[in-house]
């Protein structure tokens, strides 16, 4: 049960900096179009540390899964409309599976 | 489903009941020997809520910045934009992100902590003579015992689950990214210099120029391994205060299950010695701490004294974990 909640938690952590390091790397009218679901974002990941602990969950494969590929897709989010979009698939996978 | 928070006000209560039962006997001296170390598993208890929360606080929180960089930043940021001008930007073009109010992690903290507030009244209400039937007693003690569990489950949860710094660590990665990219263009125009281009810039100042660019990206290398040792800090902290407030709250309730063949003496043996033991609960050796935990987690899990609790716990747990898992 551990092991799988410290992975995917390991990897949302990545996540949720890499979106926050392209978050502040954006000008400010940007930041300004961003920041309600950045917001959600780091707010969702802060919430799902408190259920993994108080073991509310147990992390599947598919979750650790789902979330390696939200940090590849992350990866390449050159443009606005990339990064909202790797914005959106953290916030809604977070509110789906765990909140 | 929160099966944290609502049985520690029963639990506590539990404790106290223990205590206060040992009232009725003829040695009080031996009961407030109990109460004291009752009392002393509420204070590490309490601390172990507040060295959790900061730990949350400090995952999302910015960096401390100098109003001489809080300026220069808002200049910068400010006149660039085309956006209308309005308090949220400006505000935005002074602060990037500051983290709003958790309500769910801070409903979390003050349930918590208010299980435990509560044990000072009940205390209050013990030293006025108030007793609890016997059957009261028995019932109550399961949920005395489920309060270390909590905290050993809640340590062991945190223990496997680093913090990180996200907004520390972020910034730190645009300013490396930054000054990679300035090294980069640099080296390019050094270059360039070097085969005879007409560049405004000459050579010594390009070179200049780089040197210190490599001092930056020293210094944030040594910020960045900074962040990461105040993070095995603060994690540190965090168990060690939870695998406190875990073996005080074991000692208390194991002494109070078996305080009718206890002695006086035996007591006041076992106390000092449960104190010092806790005193030597310091980060110098933190991974002894974690073992220590780590047994003590075994113990509640395998004891037969503790075992029932900790297992019902878990399957609480369990249950609102299955609930989430076919989403």
């Amino acid at each position: 049960m551990t092991d799988s909640n410290t992975e995917f938690l390991q990897i949302a952590a990545d996540v949720a900096t890499s979106i926050t390091t392209k978050y502040l790397r954006a000008d400010l009218d940007t930041q300004m179009e961003l920041r309600d679901n950045f917001d959600r974002a780091l707010r969702n990941y802060n919430k799902t540390r408190l259920v993994i602990l108080k073991k509310q969950v147990i992390c599947t494969p598919k979750d650790v899964e789902a979330m390696q590929q939200l940090r590849q897709k992350l990866s390449q989010a050159n443009t606005q409309q990339q990064l909202l979009d790797s914005l959106l698939g953290f916030v809604r996978f977070l509110t789906m599976r765990f909140l | 489903v929160k099966p944290f928070v609502p049985i520690y006000r029963a639990g506590l209560l539990a404790v106290f009941i223990l205590v206060s039962s040992t009232l009725t006997g003829c040695n009080e001296e031996k009961a407030r020997s109990l109460q004291t170390a009752a009392l002393q598993f509420r204070t590490e208890s309490l601390a172990a809520i507040d060295a959790i929360d900061n730990l949350r606080k400090r995952e999302i929180a910015p960096p401390p910045r100098s109003s001489a960089e809080i300026r220069q930043t808002f200049v910068n940021r400010f006149l660039n934009s085309k956006k209308e001008v309005s308090a949220a930007l400006i505000d935005l073009a002074i602060e990037p992100y500051r983290p709003p109010n958790d309500p769910e992690w801070e409903q979390f903290v003050v349930e918590l902590k208010s299980q435990y507030e509560g044990f000072v009244a009940i205390f209050d209400k013990l030293e006025g003579g108030t007793l609890v039937g016997t059957k009261e007693v028995r019932q109550s003690a399961e949920h005395a015992k489920t309060l270390t569990v909590q905290m050993a489950l809640l340590s062991n949860a945190i223990a496997a689950n680093p913090p990180v710094f996200i907004q520390y660590r972020s910034r730190i990665i645009v300013r490396l990214d930054q000054t990679r990219q300035d090294y980069q263009t640099l080296q390019t125009k050094i270059q360039a210099k070097e085969s005879g281009s007409t560049i405004p810039e000459t050579l010594p100042q390009l070179i200049t120029r780089r040197t210190e660019l490599e001092t930056e990206t020293g210094k944030l290398m040594d910020e960045w391994q900074q962040i990461k040792q105040e993070e095995q800090k603060l994690l540190e902290t965090t168990v060690i205060q939870c695998t406190k407030a875990v073996a005080v709250g074991k000692e208390v309730i194991e002494m109070a299950n078996r305080y009718d063949d206890l002695s006086l003496q035996q007591i006041n043996r076992s106390l000092p010695k449960l104190f010092a033991t806790l005193s030597g609960f310091t980060g110098k050796d933190y991974q002894s701490i974690r073992s220590k935990a780590d047994s003590l987690l075994r113990d509640l899990q395998t004891d037969p004294f503790w075992r029932t609790v900790t297992q019902q716990f878990l399957d609480r747990a369990n249950g609102a974990a299955a609930s989430r898992t076919n989403r």
